[in-house]
């Protein structure tokens, strides 16, 4: 509760900071920062507060459980792995094919290098992470 | 692997969604256990033979595969 409320205080000032600021660009990026951070920790209050009234308790307590059931639920556990493995997969053979393709359409160097450069971290990091977990498991 | 899971529970008048709640589980993972879609744990496996009072072998079958 005290974090939303230090938040939605931060996406205010951090707004009111944006509207003072002379250049445009910085100006809207800043405000919009700053309103989208206040805007998503209002939502997360009225959602606290309409789950705590004392009427929803059981409805509240339910849900919690429910969500707490679901999130160690092995099934699912395995299935958001199964999932997470799958984008992996895809994003990085995605990066490589939108590389190649680039390259076919005479793009500039930089930004296929880019893609590039994205696929390699992306691989490398998948190793990296895998022989971690090999060593703890 | 086989299992003996949703005659055990029929036996008891359960239905899958009691199971669920008293295994902490999802009612998916009760059905997907039951049609023999996924293996549980042995974690798991120790919990639903404790809630039948009875020895793992009892209720899940291991079936070698043949090469």
């Amino acid at each position: 509760m005290k974090i939303i409320i230090i938040e939605i205080i931060v996406g205010i000032i951090i707004a009111g900071i944006g509207l003072f600021i002379p250049s445009d660009y910085y100006s809207t990026l800043i405000f919009s920062f700053g309103f989208a951070l206040a805007f998503g920790a209002s939502i997360q209050l009225a959602r606290f507060l309409y789950w705590k009234s004392p009427k929803r308790q059981e409805a509240y307590e339910a849900k919690v459980k429910k969500i707490r059931i679901y999130s160690n639920d092995e099934r699912k556990q395995l299935l958001r792995m199964k999932a997470g493995y799958i984008t992996y997969q895809i994003l990085t053979w995605l990066l490589l094919a939108i590389s190649f393709i680039l390259a076919l359409l005479h793009i500039e160097w930089w930004v296929i290098a880019l893609f590039f450069l994205l696929f390699i971290l992306s691989w490398i990091i998948g190793i990296v992470i895998y022989r971690y977990l090999e060593k703890t498991l | 692997m086989k299992n003996r899971l949703e005659v055990l529970r029929k036996e008891k008048g359960m239905s899958q969604e009691e199971l669920a709640t008293i295994l902490e589980v999802s009612r998916q993972t009760i059905s997907s256990l039951e049609k023999g879609r996924y293996n549980p744990s042995i974690l798991l496996a120790f919990k639903i033979a404790k809630v039948f009072k009875l020895h793992i072998e009892d209720i899940f079958i291991y079936e070698e595969e043949e090469t």
